[in-house]
């Protein structure tokens, strides 16, 4: 058992430099009609909100300028089954109040011109837990925090060039920030002839960049919106730097015999983003109705030396709103945010946590002449496994992840 | 990768292909029930309506002089504000006011203030007529001819009269002012467009039939403005159509409604108690 | 599945079709027994009544009320029921009871519009506010329009 323990610590400590919710290509759901109808909304679009999932479809935005405000509060749980000596689980939760996006578009001349700032992508996991009955150990000790958000700030420019087709592109700014604590402590029972051990790592991420998208929306046929969207985040300067320090006292070594001072490795070397492809479809069957889809591909990214790779992934959404009086409007959607990592297997060594996730939507809008405010709630599942001690091939912990968001939207047309 | 240009190609070939094969579209089917909200008669844009026309009013009234005769005044307001009943316009109170001026005209500022010059009261020979004058007048108010004309959008896209009235911010008072200018000038110099006349005739002539007034009346009032000297009509030839054409289609209105021999109340004994000396 | 029956209960309910209703927005309208001002008539409706819609004409509607049909111009009628007279006079601050639809900076900006449609009352900046007043006095009452409307629904020269 010691030497299992030993093992997991040591493991933690050479943890790579991957951060947390890089293993889904799917993560936050932003905007105002769009988080109610769980993200499938590539072919409607003709509000702010569209500007994260088609740029084009601002075109066909139905008021000269609208607004959108969107805010959440999120909370996120994910346990780690049996994480130490087979029986005692590891728990990270975390709460977090995000404002998810805001938007405003506005028209100059033929062209209509929004600005947008989206958190697309935003994980937080904190773990505070005291073990205290593991054996042949007094006390073992775990500090974690891990933030890692993503924004998405910029404009988008949009052209109709018929009641058929219109074109957009938008250019914001790609900023990635992450920081990642992690402390543990143990201290070994009397009988033992360790005494301590200590280790602390810190971890700090910021990435910036651009993040072009190009969207195509068009009308086949009356009712029906088809979009099309492709877009990459192009890393242009990126700065990683990890320290790690350790203390190890046993009855023979008194003092940090082990001890490894701060080592402090940093990097310049930039992160490569998969091409994401979004074809999407709506059916406007009569005004208060829509029923949409969203069919979401990420490529694949090869590894690096400094990078694991990604996967493919193949995500789906779809979406439906739907008004019951000119003034309420209930939303709803599903959603899949696929692990863009390979499964686990028993004879691999650090292998990143594999999790499909799958997630619903309800919201309730409330409309006035120039108004609109919704409240909904998004909760996200998912199962898989991971390798919390990545040197231990066949230590797989069975995880599972619960997130639920409530979110208020607000948006102005005028 | 190359999985990923593949899905991204077949897919703009299928667009195209649809974009092809694509059929006329009629209407926005992209609006939703919500939108309705914005094209309602809702109070707000009421509200601005009425501040627009009021700002558009006091700028007339900086000119000229309304005439200093209450029973006179009183009289048009209630005759006014009885053929306002038939407007289909609940939500407006309407005020009549007769101002000193030579031109022979009669103006609607948005909101429901109407003025008639005291040339064109002295023209009239019966309530009748002054009905049809005000009626015309009210049915320019009914159909927000000024705010379509100077392209202030009561709703929808573009600045919107609510909005200008909000005095929410410098850039819309100033825009507002300018908007009150533009509409004084289109009263009294570039005029409404020519079907928005026709069709303040129609609306006016179907007004003055539902309060009880004879339609004919309306009729010959414009035939005698039309002898009048030209110096005093250049206002109204300026700002209206020809005299003859109205004529004529208010001739078929009075066809197509079945206003021909109502033989209604004309009134003249009422009307000579309230003459403009 | 459940998201199925959700989307299945929306578009049942937004495909069922009404009878199209409409309501008189004049103080009266008559119902005619034709499209024509000098046909007969049926019944006289009052404002806010509510009618269905049979048929419509260009400019005239063929309506159902209290099982009596009739026509009526479409000049008087409107989808939706007609509201009470809107006023801003007499308080040119924005109306915030009973429209929640008004903004926080309506509120804010009430003092400034003030300040800019009625400033320093008289002849200031090319626009006469106090004529204006004195014409927004001519109100007329119903008893007064009663009585004005007799001579004129008696009909003849």
């Amino acid at each position: 058992m010691r030497i299992k323990l030993f093992f997991l610590l040591s493991s933690a400590f050479a943890s790579t430099l991957l951060s947390a919710d890089e293993l889904h290509n799917i993560n936050q759901i932003v905007g105002d009609r769009s988080i109610g109808m769980a993200g499938a909304y590539g072919a409607v679009s003709d509000d702010p909100s569209g500007m994260v999932y088609n740029p084009a479809g601002i075109a066909f935005a139905n008021a000269a300028s609208m607004s959108a405000n969107v805010n959440t509060l999120q909370w996120s749980q994910i346990t780690y089954k049996d994480a130490l000596q087979e029986t005692f689980d590891y728990q990270r939760s975390a709460y977090q109040v995000l404002p998810n996006f805001f938007g405003v578009v506005q028209p100059f001349g033929d062209v209509m011109v929004g600005f947008s700032s989206a958190i697309v992508d935003s994980n937080q996991e904190k773990q505070d837990q005291v073990f205290d009955n593991l054996q042949g150990i007094e006390r073992f000790t775990v500090n974690f925090h891990n933030i890692d958000t993503i924004y998405n700030v910029g404009p988008t420019v949009a052209r109709k060039f018929s009641q058929k087709l219109a074109i957009g592109f938008s250019l914001p700014l790609h900023y990635r920030s992450s920081e990642y604590i992690s402390n543990q402590s143990v201290v070994f029972e009397e009988s033992n002839s360790d005494n301590l051990r200590w280790t602390n790592v810190y971890k700090k991420i910021s990435e910036q960049g651009v993040r072009p998208k190009l969207g195509v929306l068009v009308v086949p046929i009356e009712k029906l919106s088809i979009g099309l969207t492709v877009d990459k985040t192009l890393v242009l300067n990126a700065r990683q730097s990890r320290q790690a320090s350790q203390c190890y006292t046993n009855d023979t070594d008194i003092g940090c015999s082990d001890q490894q001072n701060p080592s402090i490795e940093k990097t310049t070397l930039k992160p490569n983003y998969p091409i994401q492809v979004r074809v999407a479809g709506a059916w406007f069957p009569n005004s208060a109705l829509l029923v949409s889809a969203d069919f979401i591909h990420n490529s694949a990214v090869s590894s690096t030396t400094a990078f694991p790779g990604k996967e493919a992934t193949y995500d789906a959404a779809v979406g439906l709103e739907w008004y019951w009086s000119p003034r309420w409007a209930l939303r709803s959607g599903a959603y899949t945010s696929m692990a863009n990592t390979p499964e686990l297997n028993d004879l691999a060594t650090n292998q990143s946590a594999h999790v499909d996730r799958y997630g619903a939507t309800v919201s309730v809008a409330r409309f006035s002449q120039g108004s609109s405010i919704s409240l909904g709630v998004i909760g996200l599942y998912g199962q898989g496994k991971s390798q919390l001690f990545g040197s231990i091939p066949g230590l797989l912990q069975k995880t599972t992840s619960i997130d639920v968001n409530v979110f208020f939207t607000t948006s102005y047309r005028y | 990768m190359s999985d990923t240009w593949r899905i991204f190609f077949l897919v703009v070939m299928s667009m195209l292909t649809f974009q092809c094969a694509s059929v006329p579209l009629e209407e926005d089917f992209r609006a939703r029930w919500s939108q309705t909200l914005l094209t309602d008669n809702e109070s707000a844009n009421t509200e601005a309506e009425i501040k627009f026309g009021r700002e558009v009013a006091a700028r007339m009234l900086a000119d000229i002089d309304g005439v200093e005769n209450f029973e006179i005044q009183k009289y048009v307001n209630t005759l006014g504000n009885y053929l306002a009943q038939y407007s289909a316009r609940p939500d407006l109170q309407f005020y009549f006011w007769v101002i000193e001026s030579d031109a022979i005209n009669a103006y609607a500022m948005p909101g429901g203030y109407i003025f008639i010059t005291s040339a064109a009261y002295r023209l009239l020979e019966n309530e009748a007529e002054l009905a049809g004058v005000l009626a015309h007048e009210i049915a320019h108010v009914k159909q927000k001819h000024i705010v379509h004309a100077l392209d202030i959008k009561a709703v929808g896209a573009g600045a919107t009269l609510t909005q200008l009235t909000s005095g929410a911010s410098d850039a819309f008072r100033v825009a507002m002012n300018q908007a009150s200018e533009q509409a004084v000038a289109l009263l009294k110099k570039d005029g409404l467009h020519q079907e928005d006349e026709y069709e303040a005739d129609e609306i006016g002539l179907t007004i003055m039939v539902q309060a009880g007034y004879e339609p004919d009346a309306y009729l010959r009032f414009l035939q005698r403005v039309a002898m009048v000297s030209a110096r005093q009509l250049e206002e109204v030839t300026q700002t209206h159509p020809s005299f003859a054409s109205r004529l004529t289609a208010l001739e078929a209105v009075k066809r197509d409604y079945g206003m021909n021999n109502l033989n209604y109340a004309q009134l003249p004994e009422r009307f000579n108690q309230f003459k403009l000396e | 599945m459940k998201n199925m029956s959700v989307l299945l209960l929306g578009f049942l309910l937004s495909v069922v079709s009404y009878a199209e209703t409409l309501y008189v927005h004049s103080s009266k309208a008559v119902l005619l027994t034709d499209r024509d001002f000098s046909s007969g008539t049926v019944a006289l409706l009052q404002k806010g009544d509510a009618v269905t819609v049979l048929q419509r004409q260009t400019r005239w509607v063929e309506v159902e009320f209290n099982a009596q049909q009739g026509w009526v111009s479409v000049l008087l009628l409107k989808a939706t029921p007609p509201s009470g007279i809107v006023s801003v006079i007499g308080s040119d601050d924005v109306n915030l009871e009973g429209d929640a639809r008004m903004r926080a900076s309506a509120v804010a900006t009430a003092g400034a519009t003030r300040g800019l449609v009625e400033e320093g009352g008289a002849q200031s900046m090319g626009f006469d506010f106090s004529e204006l007043h004195q014409l927004e006095t001519m109100v007329v009452t119903d008893q007064e329009l009663d009585m004005f409307s007799q001579p004129v629904l008696g009909g003849g020269q």
